[in-house]
Order: C-alpha cells, then structure tokens, then sequence
C-alpha cells in the first residue's frame, strides 16, 4: 500500500495532468511509438499480455522506489531505480525512464534532497503511461 | 576461417538461457529469440539460472546483470566454471552506463553486452556471431584433443625407443618433464661394452612434434652404437649426419655429450651449443667449465663435422653437470632471468656436492615463484665412481639363434688408411655375439679386445709412449698424438684372428692380435704380474686411485686386466703377438 500522503499529493498531479487532451503529439512525449510497433509485430497476440504484464509490474517497481525513497539509502534507490529504467526503456516510456536515470543520477552521487520529488514525478508519469497505452494499444 | 559472415546460412535451434528478474522484460527476449528459432529457457534470478545451466546445458545465455538471490555476475562466473572448457559464451542483459560496470559485467566472465532497449536485429546479430564462435571453439578443441592424442602416441613411440637406458643408475642424477621431449629437450646414457658410459644432453630448436621428431633417430642411434661399442666420436658423426640428413633446414640439436671412462678415471666432453658443461672437482670443491666449441648437431655436412672432444682426468667423487639453456634462461615475474652468476653462487653455497642437483632445482624453482614454472628445465649431472659401485655392463643382444656358429675362424687384417678410419670392435662384437654361449660374456669380451687392439695400434703401429697418460693434461695429449700419428700413418698393420671351437663342455674363443711394431719385453712385466693379478682374481675390487694405478701401470698396456679377462696369456714374437684364450661357460 502507498503511504497516504503520498497519494493525497499524487492524485492532485494526476487530475492536472489528465485535464490536458490527448493528441499524438502528446503521446510521443511519453511513449517511443517505434519501439512499441515493433513489439506489437514481434509479440503479436501476446502483445496485450505484455502491457498489462508491464503495467502490473510497473506498480510494483514504484512501490519498490517508494519504499527505498522514504528509507533514505541512496544506494538502495540507485539500483531500484536502475532496474526499473531496464524495463521502462523496453517498452518505449521513454519520459518514465529519463526520470528513472535522473533518480539513479542522484542517488549514485550519494545525495538524496529532490528523491522524493523525482518519485512523484515518476508516479505521475506511469499514470499517464498507463492511461496512453489503454488507450492507444489495448 | 576466412567464409564470408553474411554467406552463413542463419543460425537455428540454439538452447539458450535467459535470466532477467523482470517479467516483462523476459516475455520480449524469449519473443525475439524464439522468433529466430531457438529454443528458449526461463530464469528469474541467478540461482535458477545457474539450476537450469546444470540440467540443460544451453549454448547460450543471456542474462541481466543485476538480479534478486544471485546477480547476474556471480551467476555468470558460476556458469564459466560449469562450463569448463567449452565455450558458453554469455552476454549482459544492461541499462548500465558506466565505463566501471560494463568492464566488471566482462571480467565476471560475460562476453558481450546487450542494452536495453533491446533491439531484435541486434540480438539477432550477436547471436549468430557468437554461435559461429562456438562451432570454431568446438572446432578447435576437436583439434587440440587429436592433437594430445597424437603427441600421446609418438611419446608412446618415443619412450619404446629412448626408453631410460642407465639413467636410473646410482651415480647419475636427471630432471627431464614427461613431456619434455615436445620441448625438444632429451637426455640420454647408456652403458659402453667395456662398462663405461655415454650421457647426453640435447635440446633440439622448435617446440612440438617438429622438436620430438628428431630426437627419435638420436635416441636410436645413441643406444645402439653405444652399447655395441662404438666410440664416441662415432656416435657423434652418425647422429650429426642422421639428423643433417633428415631435419629440415633450421632445425638441429643444440647438445653435450660426456664419456666417462670408469677404468682409467677420465672423462671426455663434447660440448655443441649448450651452456659450459660444469665439472665439480670434490676435492677442491671448484669447478671446470667447458665451452661449447662446436656447433650443434646437424648443422654441418658429414666431411665438415668435427666430433673432437676435450679430455680431462677425472677422481672418483667428480661430478660433471650437463644443462639447456632453460636454467639458465628461466625467468622470475619481474622478467629477469636466472643467469649464470645465481647457477655458479648455487655451486658456492652448497657444501654437500650429493646436494647440488636438487639445490639448482629449487633455487630456480624459488627464483621463479613457483607460479609461472614451465617444465623446460633440462639437467643431468653424473658422478665418477669405481665401475664396483654401479656394476659391469650387461651386454645385451638381440640375436636369436640358439647355438650359433660354434667352430671357426676369422682373421680380419687392417692396414694403415683402414687403421685410421675403421673401428673393427663393433663388427668383431656382432660376430662374437652370434655364439650362444660367449653372450653372457659380451662386457667382458669388448674390454680384452678393446685392450688388445688398442695396444697393438697405439703402442705397437704407433710407438706412443703411455707415460703420457699421466698428469693432468695426459690424455689430451696422449689422444692428440694418437691422432697426429694416425694421421701421418704410412704403414703398418694390426691383424686380429678369431677362432671359437667346441669343447667337451662349453667352447673356447682364441684371440690372436698382432702388429708390425718394434714389440716390447713383456717379461719384466710377467715376472711382477702374479702380484697383481692375484689380489684381483675376479672382478677389479681395489678403491680408486691405487687400483687404477695398479692396473694402468705397464706402460699402460693394462696387462693384469687382460689377465684377469682371459684364461690364458701369451706374448709372442717379442709382445708384436699377443694370444689370449676365454673358455666358457666361465667358472
């Protein structure tokens, strides 16, 4: 479960980014649509699979980044957010992944003062993540 | 291989492994390579990576580097272990950036790198080049395994035919690997009829087979000239143009070989291109050195050939040391090599000379920190001793007529030019060694003909004065104008008559050697001669020094040796005519 506070801050976000509309402009802001095609003719019917599989797990990393966030060992944040990069790059969330490596960035340097803020960035991002590709690839 | 890489047909039905904690990043892996044609496997975290290794054996791994339970690095050095020797080439699955990590991704024993996002072609790419190196490595260990079991059968050739010879005798110590003759380093002694000793050092250039392969008529014509009692000047110029005949250009042996003569206490040394061949005198604890002089066998035509040798008396305790340069060259970490001034403080230190040998093996071995040795060092040293202490030669032939030619006569008569170019001990010996029964007698048969002739020639042909002998540069001397009146040989003739008859029990052999000398007055050594030969009666048992002075007295003619050799004794026509007879079966 997500601390509360969190989600309070976070749903505010998300309101204010959802009131913007959604051109193709917009998704290739997140989403690398190249990357995407090419899995969608590579893994054909097990395509949906994989964005749900992607999404599910997606969850779970943020949760993973939280959690390390609030347990303030930049080490721990570096490699969660490092891991989650992996499979942000995979499937094209480009705008989720440049977050995920400026988190890695500053972890690595040791410094944890802006993590937090990157988080809920991060969690913003999937959200918008997520609702492009119901819409766009489901 | 040269084959065009875009000409391979596409790789199919490779087993390959991927590791990635991460589902989503799986189900796009195993979808790229299953697209290929590949059969896929599925781990989450390291372990099971290394599990599934185990039991399935892929060609192939793909695997993330950083991975809950066990990491992709120490899965990955796991699986380099498994693997052995075979080639399972692993390649990182990454998003990582930094120069340090993808450096530690590859000496964990990964291969290659794959970043994410994964790109199908490229995958595609990486693993078609690395499955064409796996047929090449396969290829490659195909060949290396043919290759040890072909140096493992011309070594089993080798061996049948270098066999030890007497290298396991009391007074010679060696240090040769298993496997040196694919270095091209060889050692070699074998026992003369008259019961002394050719040792010999060779280190042929080259490594492998092209190394061993030489070695292999040396080694045959060492032991068969030797033991039928060729000299060593002989066995020399027979190996030199053997191998000029048969090497190819560029390829010889670099080599010392060593005589040592237990009667008389004297040694010679031939020294072709290896380091100083050391002599340790025991009694003053310092050493001789002998340079190479000459260049290794063959290099030069037969006629250009100099098989001369330096000669050098020896005392019992004496020791020479034969090496390559392999001790000498051995290299520390640091590069340095071992060189001469640490061999020669090794001789300075060490009190004990039984100790030496081993005292070099393990200052080199220190020397070179254990780690890095390779097995090149090469090392025989062989000590003067009396002939009591390692036994009379067993001569051994192969002949197998039973019986043999029991009653005849042969005279064989050799005149000057022949008496300079011809050694007719060896022919005599085969002849002799047909008689059933003077076979056990071949050590001892070698030594009274070997007396005889060379008495007839060197003081009968010749008129050289054996008082020569003595002192220390005596036998050089003495062989150095043996040779000069060779040379200048203008007449002259030894003649030597066999004849072997049956006797009611055994046989008898009658040996007649006469020379067209001024003779001597063999008397005066006759009336003094039942002294000494009756304090040897069978077998020389007195120690070194008086013993030999015993026997080489006469003006060196050996006379009590003979005796000792031979039932009867008889000088005529004023000692130009010598008659001795041996009965068999002896005692």
């Amino acid at each position: 479960m997500e601390p509360q506070g969190t989600v309070r801050y976070s749903i505010t976000q998300r309101e204010a980014a959802m009131s913007d509309s959604d051109t193709p402009m917009q998704i290739e802001n997140h989403l690398d649509v190249t990357i995407l095609g090419e899995l969608q003719s590579l893994l054909e019917d097990d395509f949906p699979d994989l964005i749900e599989t992607f999404l599910t797990d997606a969850r779970v990393r943020v949760r993973e980044l939280v959690r390390t966030v609030n347990s303030g060992v930049p080490e721990d944040i570096r490699q969660s957010a490092h891991s989650f990069k992996g499979s942000t790059l995979n499937v094209g969330a480009k705008q989720l992944s440049d977050l995920c490596r400026e988190l890695e960035d500053l972890a690595r340097s040791g410094r944890t003062q802006g993590s937090r803020g990157l988080v809920d960035r991060i969690e913003i991002e999937l959200d918008q993540v997520e609702s492009l590709m119901r819409r766009s690839y489901l | 291989m040269t084959t065009n890489p875009a000409a391979q047909p596409p790789v199919q039905g490779l087993r390959i492994l991927i590791a990635d904690d991460n589902q989503s990043d799986r189900m796009i892996l195993q979808a790229i390579v299953r697209r290929e044609g590949h059969e896929v496997l599925l781990a989450t975290d390291g372990r099971e990576a290394v599990e599934l290794f185990k039991q399935h054996a892929p060609d192939i791994v793909l695997m993330d580097a950083l991975m809950p339970v066990m990491n992709g690095l120490e899965a990955s050095r796991a699986i380099k272990t498994l693997a052995d020797s075979d080639l399972v080439p692993i390649i990182f699955l990454t998003s990582l950036q930094d120069a340090e990590s993808l450096a530690e991704c590859l000496d964990s024993g990964g291969d290659d790198f794959m970043s994410k996002p994964y790109n199908r072609v490229i995958l595609k790419a990486k693993i078609n080049a690395f499955s064409r190196m796996r047929a090449m490595h396969a290829q490659l260990q195909r060949h290396n395994r043919q290759m040890l079991l072909e140096q493992q059968v011309a070594k089993t050739v080798f061996d049948n035919v270098a066999h030890s010879g007497c290298l396991n005798l009391s007074n010679i110590q060696h240090s040769l690997s298993p496997m040196a003759v694919f270095n091209g380093d060889t050692v070699l002694a074998e026992r003369k009829p008259d019961g002394g000793m050719l040792l010999f050092l060779g280190d042929f250039t080259g490594h492998g087979l092209p190394a061993a392969i030489g070695a292999m008529p040396l080694a045959e014509i060492f032991y068969g000239m030797t033991s039928k009692g060729f000299s060593m000047e002989e066995v020399l110029r027979e190996v030199n143009s053997k191998l000029r005949k048969i090497l190819p250009v560029g390829v010889f042996c670099c080599g010392a070989m060593v005589e040592l003569n237990f009667h008389n206490k004297s040694a010679r040394i031939w020294v072709g291109g290896v380091p100083d061949v050391y002599l340790l005198r025991e009694q003053s604890g310092k050493v001789e050195r002998f340079a190479s002089a000459h260049l290794p066998l063959g290099v030069l035509d037969p006629h250009e050939f100099d098989p001369h040798s330096q000669d050098v008396v020896m005392h019992n305790g004496d020791r020479v040391f034969l090496w390559s340069d392999g001790i000498v060259e051995s290299r520390n970490s640091a590069n340095e090599m071992f060189g001469e001034d640490r061999l020669n403080q090794v001789f300075e230190n060490t009190d004990n000379p039984d100790r030496i040998f081993k005292a070099i093996l393990d200052q080199v071995d220190r020397f070179m920190g254990g780690s890095d040795r390779d097995d090149d060092i090469t090392l025989v040293t062989a000590k003067m001793v009396d002939i009591e202490q390692i036994g009379m030669t067993t001569y051994e032939s192969n002949k197998g007529s039973v019986g043999g030619p029991v009653n005849w006569t042969m005279t064989l008569a050799l005149h000057d030019q022949s008496l300079a170019a011809f050694n007719p001990l060896p022919l005599v010996m085969n002849l002799l060694m047909e008689v059933e029964g003077l076979r056990p007698l071949g050590g001892q048969l070698y030594t009274l003909l070997a007396e005889l002739f060379s008495n007839a020639l060197e003081h009968g042909v010749l008129e050289l004065d054996s008082s020569l002998k003595t002192g220390p540069q005596g036998f050089g001397q003495y062989y150095l104008e043996r040779e000069q009146a060779l040379a200048a040989l203008s007449d002259g003739c030894v003649r030597l008559t066999l004849t072997h008859r049956p006797l009611p029990v055994g046989g008898e052999l009658i040996l007649e050697v006469t020379d067209t000398g001024a003779g001597f007055s063999y008397a005066s050594y006759a009336s003094e001669e039942p002294t000494a030969g009756a304090t040897s009666e069978t077998a020389p048992t007195a120690d070194s020094a008086a013993h030999a002075k015993v026997q080489w007295d006469y003006s060196g003619r050996g006379i009590s040796l003979i005796q000792q050799l031979s039932d009867e004794l008889t000088y005529l026509d004023d000692g130009r005519s010598v008659r001795a007879v041996v009965r068999w079966p002896r005692n």
